[in-house]
């Protein structure tokens, strides 16, 4: 039992800090991009 | 409850600018490929955000945290084993590159091209099924979200629920996936910040690490152990790690944005971002789920456990946050999905059927009608079908009857030459025999008024018929294609 719940706090850290990091990245870069492809729809 | 002005200012802020967004792009959408596949512009971030926004919906937090509820944080491995999945074919490329590289807009596209048409109109009558079924739980965990987070009374749901239902059908049909890319990234930005947030107070609640042995205080070993909870174990393993990857390649929506992608690179770069934050996806409901029962008991109703304890936690602010982003997942889902299956009907199976080809306006006149057919099957399925077993369990069934056909068809007639149109037939019909015999069934006993175990429910255990079902079709496609190439050279090229 001790074992997986090593194994499940790690998970869940590394689930947190991916999550943060990837969605901060995404709302960052992606306002852009959505500029981006509205800008190519109407060319 | 304690849902102020501020949050449901928050709420009907967010609700206006996502229809109001889907909406203003109806002049830019000319083709049908800008329709379904956004002419094909879609970028890195804005591809992460769509894809984890379309999976990201109201049902998947239901569900993952009725399983949290009742099973513990044992539920976590099919989080990982989901995010093991994206993670292996963003780095490997396996089947996406190929895919994309060769500009089709639905996978059953793939099938007529690799098999034919009538192979690909079978693979599109099965996930219609599929879709169609799965998209009907969709109404009823939304509406038993709303009435336990709102504290609204039950009499009202149906009628909230269809205003919004009426609400996406629109923005839907009129943008197409443009509209629909919108409204994702704008759920993105309300449930990223949302699902942190509201994770990190239901675990503070219990203190860091407290929070993992008040969980095996609770539920005993098993709380914590897959292989050990009689509900996972191996053969759940097994079956959801097959399952997982038809996910990735197979599922519609999915498959939509691949097909979507600028170019192949694109998507090896969305599937390995998005198999972490899927880690976050699973993880962060079932902790909810797991909070629910430690405050509520684990005999209270697993399936209002979350709504109930979110009402209860929440600050105000946090509450309207989360509101929002619960509708906005609601109704980015539940577009993305009504829009893929739309363009299933018209692109592989309406079409295929017509002697003469579909010009783009007529197509995209047959997706507008499909769409709304698809929003009135939800609404009739979702108030007459009673869950049996867990919303999870309900869906693993139903989308087993396309994927453990699908697979095997897919990936083997990319990779191995010899794979034939009649060892596709054989797959298809093999894998779905358990899975749709289980369902009709049941649909059948409930519609009959019987409300004891079925004959296909007492044969096995459920996590070997669904690993079973995949056996099938595999072994259908190998058996079929060898037998026929020995008689007819029907072989074609791969990919």
């Amino acid at each position: 039992m001790e074992i997986w719940k090593i194994i499940w706090i790690v998970a869940l850290v590394v689930a947190f800090a991916g999550f943060v990091f990837i969605s901060s990245k995404v709302i960052w870069r992606g306002f852009a991009e959505m500029k981006e492809l509205l800008k190519g729809l109407d060319e | 409850m304690k849902f102020t002005l501020i949050d449901g200012l928050i709420v009907l802020a967010y609700v206006a600018a996502a229809v109001w967004a889907g909406m203003s792009v109806r002049r830019r959408v000319r083709t049908i490929a800008d329709f379904l596949v956004a002419g094909r512009r879609l970028r890195y971030h804005l591809g992460v955000a769509t894809l984890v926004a379309t999976e990201l919906g109201l049902v998947t937090m239901m569900y993952f945290a009725e399983q949290g509820f009742r099973f513990g944080l044992a539920a976590f491995v099919i989080g990982v084993i989901w995010a093991a999945a994206y993670l292996t074919i963003g780095k490997t490329g396996f089947v996406v590159d190929r895919l994309r590289a060769m500009e089709i807009m639905t996978i059953t596209e793939y099938f007529a091209r690799r098999y034919g048409r009538g192979v690909r109109i079978l693979a599109a009558s099965l996930l219609i099924i599929a879709g169609i079924l799965s998209l009907g739980v969709f109404l009823k965990l939304g509406a038993v979200f709303i009435v336990h987070f709102l504290g609204i009374p039950e009499t009202s749901i149906h009628i909230t629920t269809t205003v919004l239902l009426i609400l996406v059908l629109a923005y839907t049909a009129l943008g197409g996936m443009v509209s629909v890319v919108l409204t994702d990234f704008i759920q993105f930005v309300f449930l990223a910040l949302g699902m942190v947030l509201t994770t990190v107070l239901v675990i503070s609640g219990h203190g860091f690490p407290g929070f993992f042995d008040r969980v095996a205080v609770a539920y005993g070993a098993v709380g914590l152990d897959p292989f050990g909870h009689p509900e996972y174990g191996w053969w759940f393993i097994a079956y959801w790690a097959v399952f997982a990857v038809s996910g990735c390649v197979l599922w519609q929506p999915v498959a939509q944005r691949i097909l979507s992608a600028e170019h192949p690179e694109i998507n090896r770069f969305i599937f390995r971002s998005t198999g972490l934050m899927f880690l976050g996806r699973a993880f962060f409901p079932i902790i909810w789920g797991v909070g629910a029962a430690l405050m509520f008991g684990l005999d209270s109703d697993a399936s209002a456990g979350m709504p109930r304890l979110l009402a209860e936690i929440l600050p105000v602010g946090l509450l309207g946050l989360l509101t929002a982003g619960m509708f906005a997942a609601m109704m980015s889902t539940d577009s993305s999905y009504i829009l893929a299956w739309s363009s299933i009907i018209v692109q592989d199976f309406l079409a295929p059927l017509r002697r003469h080809s579909l010009n783009d306006a007529q197509r995209l006149r047959a997706t507008r009608w499909s769409i709304a057919v698809i929003g009135l099957l939800m609404l009739v399925f979702g108030i007459w079908y009673e869950l049996k077993d867990t919303a999870f369990r309900y869906l693993l069934d139903v989308t087993t009857v396309y994927y453990a056909g699908g697979l095997p068809a897919l990936v083997l007639g990319l990779y191995w030459k010899r794979s034939t149109t009649a060892g596709a037939y054989a797959a298809f019909i093999g894998g779905g025999l358990l899975p749709l015999s289980f369902v009709i069934e049941d649909i059948l006993l409930q519609a009959g008024g019987a409300t004891g175990e079925g004959l296909i429910a007492g044969l096995m255990p459920p996590n070997i018929r669904g690993f079973l079902s995949f056996a099938l079709g595999f072994g259908g496609l190998f058996a079929g294609s060898l037998l026929s190439s020995k008689t007819r050279s029907d072989r074609q090229p791969t990919g």
